[in-house]
């Protein structure tokens, strides 16, 4: 290979030189991001459960301290980052699979992989940062009826980041999986698998990533509830071993979207 | 630099290329072929985008796709797919980027890049706003701007205008003079030509012939040639031809037009004027293309196809020839 072929150091590690794509992908995604649609959406989806909690606050029932967590999750980590997910990390990558941008960045040393962490980067931190806003303004407002409001919002930002990292791998596997539908499948899982299985009060409910979410809430804020209640829907696991089991999920659906996309083909173009 | 063993691609049921077999050593390639002839499969074979359903792709040593030979590798592809809210400084910058280029030198490289094809005024307008050949020029700065050691282009000059088409093979024939590697796919023969004197001739997915073209010429030494003649009595004319045995077939190409098909071509020149004269028969126009690569390639078409043009014309009488 020829010096001008080489880029940058040649001391640079070939990891130093992917990770630095990206960031350079994540970057990139993020300008193009900056639109006025797209802006309006990120407001839109951060702006909806400050909707709902400002009419509990102030034109509802006072609900109990741990109602008002258990709303947060729901508004916030369990529907507002499912929203932005859908909304940012299927359909993106779908489109740039389907589209005819893929054949650019496929044939870029370690593009697949940049491309993939690139875009699935991009969706997290654009999720996260709609569902830290929005737990903000959401916490601030609720705050007075709170035992404890800093230790809410320390917890439910953990699993806004979570929840983001989480359903945003699981849905890039999709993405990468079966690129021509899915959103439909994200869609289609996220109902049955999240709000209807992740609700049972069964097993099966611990292969969802909100059985986990749920668990770390219960064990990381003060929860006053029923022993049945507790029994049924929450487990006794410690934190460590619910982070590992969510970590675990993460790194392996992420691990099989990287294989699927470096070995599948994604070149549907006309033949010229 | 670029190695094909046994190699089949099938998408389903059908087939994409068909058992290609090839060497190329480093140099500039025209990869010609019909649409839907396999081109396109070909390249992204050699890219790495696709696999091999059978046989086995090596490009510079290693297996297509591998990172340290998509990094001398530069691909132009068939179409723009470029995103239209950003600019042409923009988009060549994050490729580079993804390249393993720095920041900086990402946006150093693009500007050099897109200054070397004339785009340093538009370069920070969107692509949206951009020309036909100005969307080409910037396709092919981002296939340049690392400098690779083979450029694959496929169909480069689809859609632009003439000068368009002249700027774009000015800047291939200024690529090869550097001694770069070049494949480029078309239709457009005569470009082709322009551009390289090998080539490689894919049609069905298979591959017909490869090499220069006095290689692909010496291939059709035993071919016949064609010569179309419009005349006002084509038929007589006809009649005359095989009569005097200086033919091995006729095709009407149209009431007042024949083709003529002869491993023999002097034979009807000297002949011909003689012919015309005493049959009193007016010849408003002869033509031959056989130097030309578009008859090569239509001669090996035809060949592939099994179309036996000429004996088949020979055999039959000239009336019936006449009808078809």
């Amino acid at each position: 290979m020829n010096d001008a072929a080489t880029p940058t150091d040649p001391k640079q590690s070939e990891l130093l030189r992917t990770a630095r794509a990206v960031v350079a992908c994540l970057r990139f995604e993020s300008r193009r991001s900056l639109s006025i649609p797209r802006l309006a959406t990120w407001c839109l989806l951060a702006l909806f459960p400050v909707g709902i909690v400002t009419v509990f606050r102030y034109f509802g029932e006072m609900p109990r301290p741990e109602v008002w967590a258990l709303m947060l999750f729901l508004l916030i980590p369990e529907s507002m980052c499912l929203l932005g997910l859908l909304l940012w990390m299927a359909p993106h990558l779908q489109s740039e699979l389907d589209g005819k941008t893929w054949p650019y960045l496929a044939v870029r040393p370690h593009g697949r992989l940049i491309v993939f962490l690139g875009k699935y980067l991009n969706a997290v931190v654009w999720t996260a940062l709609a569902g830290l806003a929005s737990l903000s303004i959401c916490i601030y407002i609720a705050a007075p009826l709170m035992v404890d409001a800093g230790v809410m919002f320390q917890t439910l930002a953990a699993l806004v980041v979570l929840s983001s990292m989480g359903y945003g791998a699981l849905y890039a596997l999709f993405g990468v999986l079966i690129p021509k539908r899915a959103t439909l499948i994200a869609v289609g899982y996220t109902l049955t698998g999240e709000l209807l299985i992740g609700t049972l009060p069964a097993v099966v409910s611990e292969i969802t990533f909100q059985f986990h979410f749920r668990c770390l809430l219960r064990n990381w804020v003060d929860f006053t509830i029923g022993a049945d209640e507790t029994r049924l829907l929450f487990s006794e696991a410690p934190s460590w071993q619910h982070l590992a089991i969510i970590a675990g999920m993460i790194v392996g659906f992420l691990a099989l979207g990287i294989w699927l996309i470096q070995v599948r083909e994604y070149s549907i173009q006309d033949e010229a | 630099m670029i190695e094909f063993r046994h190699v089949t691609k099938l998408y389903g049921a059908v087939i994409g290329v068909n058992d290609i077999n090839l060497e190329l050593p480093p140099g500039a390639y025209g990869l010609l072929g019909p649409n839907g002839s396999g081109k396109t499969t070909l390249l992204n074979l050699i890219t790495g985008q696709l696999n091999p359903s059978l046989g086995a792709v090596r490009v510079m040593g290693r297996r297509p796709g591998h990172a340290a030979s998509l990094r001398r590798l530069g691909f132009c592809p068939g179409y723009e797919g470029m995103y239209a809210n950003v600019s042409g400084f923009e988009w060549v910058t994050y490729l580079l980027e993804l390249h393993g280029f720095s920041r900086s030198d990402a946006r150093r490289r693009a500007e050099q890049s897109l200054e070397r094809v004339g785009m340093t005024d538009a370069m920070m307008r969107p692509i949206g706003g951009y020309s036909r050949g100005m969307r080409q020029r910037t396709k092919f700065a981002q296939a340049t701007a690392h400098d690779p050691d083979l450029l694959i282009l496929d169909e480069p000059f689809n859609g632009l205008d003439p000068i368009g088409r002249h700027d774009i093979g000015e800047m291939l024939r200024g690529w090869i003079r550097q001694g770069k590697s070049l494949i480029i796919s078309s239709h457009i023969l005569h470009e082709v030509e322009a551009i390289t004197g090998s080539f490689l001739l894919i049609y069905g997915g298979r591959l017909l012939a490869s090499g220069s073209a006095q290689e692909v010429h010496s291939l059709l030494t035993d071919v016949p040639r064609e010569i179309t003649i419009a005349t006002s009595s084509p038929r007589e004319l006809a009649q005359i031809l095989i009569a005097e045995q200086l033919v091995e077939g006729i095709r009407w190409e149209s009431p007042d037009c024949i083709t003529a098909a002869t491993r023999h071509p002097l034979n009807i020149f000297r002949r011909l004027p003689e012919l015309i004269a005493e049959h009193s028969i007016r010849v408003t126009s002869l033509r031959s293309s056989d130097d030309s690569l578009q008859s090569m390639f239509n001669t090996l078409l035809r060949l592939r196809r099994g179309d036996r043009f000429s004996r088949a014309a020979r055999s039959q009488p000239v009336e019936e020839a006449a009808h078809e």
